[in-house]
């Protein structure tokens, strides 16, 4: 069969977000309660008119959808993996697509701050990425050494220095200052960045991703159904991933960009459009570096000259590509990819205040993982 | 503790030998470690050694500890060798605290752990340890 388009048949109709930072007291599942209700008020909804479920890092859908006063009959589970939220939005588009329910909530709660969650050694989950405990005894373990073993590579082929990553902290640390929601405001400089405390070198601590709480709820909808909801839809464009699994306990020699290549062409092709025509970007940033990769994967930079090309201030609120407005994981909330989707939503729909990207129109999402995921958003179908 | 595929590598680094799976039906080898070979799914496998030689492609090390258990006094290198034989190895330089090059040719060298565990670690071609 023939890869059937998507284009704007689907449309997210109400996002919802907890508060972020230190919740304790909260599971997983009550997070991701808190933000559906938030997402269901935003599309003035009641549960019952939802048909269909998608939980991320809450262990049980039945139990989840019992507390949430539903009974969908498409749910389902996905695995608690950062690379998800952009497979998961596909994955319910597909469904919608398809006439397998006409409105899907996709929920994530994290709970990792309270539950002192560690990425990396003993307690690591199967099948993250940069762990396995045959590798243990040489002390090899945790996504941020895959990240680092990464980066020290890209340093040796084409000349980047650590000292370079500090405009994607410094950056998006910038945007965090002008999103109350932000669990990091303060602004910092390339010096603080260069001085904080080592982690995995060549990465240190400002190249990590925050730990923090939260949840996040996001409703798609058949598009033929809006008159009866949100008077402010945005429009799935365009969605696709691709895989690099044959190494993935291993840094790939290309960072990815073989099947971020294969995502980006699907997705571009689908959504109409490129990367000249996007208003902003929303890059996953669970380490600096990851930023590197996607810029040149998705085509925004050739392959080996991102770190030169950002440091004019093109990822800044005014410059060519307005990146992580929200403050990404860095600096916002690391809420494995959900919340830059729903920053991209807000943005699209003039909803950003102090950070609004001037006229957004077109805003791509993108992770680089061995699992690559692209979504590009648009406030007209 | 019932015996696990991976015994097989952990018998040759007592032995000073560095062991890899090789596929009798395809001729592949692999790591990590699976009962099981990626190319060709045959389960016709055997242990054969290694040259123990081959070439760092990436470098990290590491400032915080996540094995509060093992003896690998901070800071330590982690290193990813592609061996000669083709597979990607994760080990470390024989001095725990030094980073070779990128590209560096390097051969394997063995060390007992606190445990009791040989593990084999890398040095470069021309230093010997």
């Amino acid at each position: 069969m023939s890869r059937e388009t998507l284009r704007s048949r689907i449309a997210v109709i109400g996002v919802g977000t907890t508060a972020f930072g230190a919740l304790p007291g909260y599971t997983p599942a009550d997070l991701g309660l808190w933000a559906l209700r938030e997402a269901l008020a935003d599309c003035k909804l009641p549960a019952t008119a939802v048909d269909g479920l998608i939980v991320t890092r809450i262990a049980d859908n039945a139990a989840f959808a019992e507390a949430a006063g539903m009974s969908p009959d498409f749910s389902l589970v996905m695995p608690p993996f950062g690379r998800m939220a952009g497979i998961a939005i596909e994955t319910a588009c597909l469904a919608v697509a398809s006439g397998r329910a006409r409105r899907i909530a996709l929920v994530y709660g994290n709970d990792g701050r309270s539950a002192g969650m560690v990425y990396g050694g003993k307690g690591t989950l199967p099948g993250a990425y940069g762990h396995d405990p045959f590798w243990a005894p040489s002390g090899m373990t945790s996504p941020g050494a895959l990240h680092a073993l990464m980066f020290s590579r890209y340093m040796a082929e084409h000349g980047a220095t650590r000292a370079h990553l500090a405009e994607i902290s410094v950056a998006f640390r910038s945007h965090a200052a002008q999103n109350p929601g932000a669990v990091m405001r303060k602004p910092i400089t390339a010096e603080d960045h260069a001085a904080a405390r080592p982690i995995v070198t060549p990465l240190h601590l400002l190249d990590y991703c925050l730990v923090n709480d939260g949840g996040v709820a996001i409703i798609v909808s058949d598009a033929n159904l809006l008159e009866q909801t949100n008077p402010i839809p945005v429009f799935v464009r365009g969605c696709a991933h691709a895989s690099d699994f044959r190494h993935a306990s291993y840094p790939p020699d290309d960072c990815w960009r073989g099947a971020m290549g294969r995502a980006g062409e699907a997705c571009f092709r689908e959504a109409g459009a490129g990367p000249a025509d996007m208003s902003g970007l929303a890059i996953y940033d669970n380490f600096t570096p990851s930023v590197l990769f996607a810029l040149e994967g998705f085509g925004y930079c050739p392959p080996g000259t991102a770190w030169t090309r950002i440091q004019d201030g093109r990822l800044r609120l005014g410059g060519r590509w307005p990146t992580n407005t929200s403050g990404g994981q860095l600096s916002e909330s690391y809420m494995q990819g959900w919340a830059l989707h729903v920053e991209a939503i807000r943005q699209l729909r003039g909803q950003a205040a102090g950070r609004q990207i001037t006229g957004a129109e077109l805003i791509h999402v993108m992770t680089a993982a061995p699992q690559c995921s692209s979504v590009v958003y648009g406030g007209e179908p | 503790m019932t015996a696990a595929f991976s015994d097989a590598f952990w018998e040759g680094t007592a032995l000073g030998e560095l062991r890899l799976p090789f596929c009798r039906d395809c001729g592949n080898r692999w790591l990590p470690p699976i009962a099981i070979c990626p190319r060709c799914l045959s389960t016709q496998i055997e242990w054969r050694v290694s040259s123990g030689r081959g070439v760092v492609t990436a470098a990290c090390q590491f400032h915080r500890s996540y094995f509060p258990d093992l003896d690998l006094p901070l800071p330590y290198t982690v290193l990813l060798v592609r061996l000669a034989e083709g597979p990607l190895f994760y080990s470390n330089p024989a001095d725990l605290a030094s980073v070779p090059a990128i590209g560096a040719a390097v051969h394997a060298t063995f060390a007992r752990t606190s445990s009791g565990r040989v593990v084999a670690r890398f040095v470069a071609d021309g230093e010997r340890k």
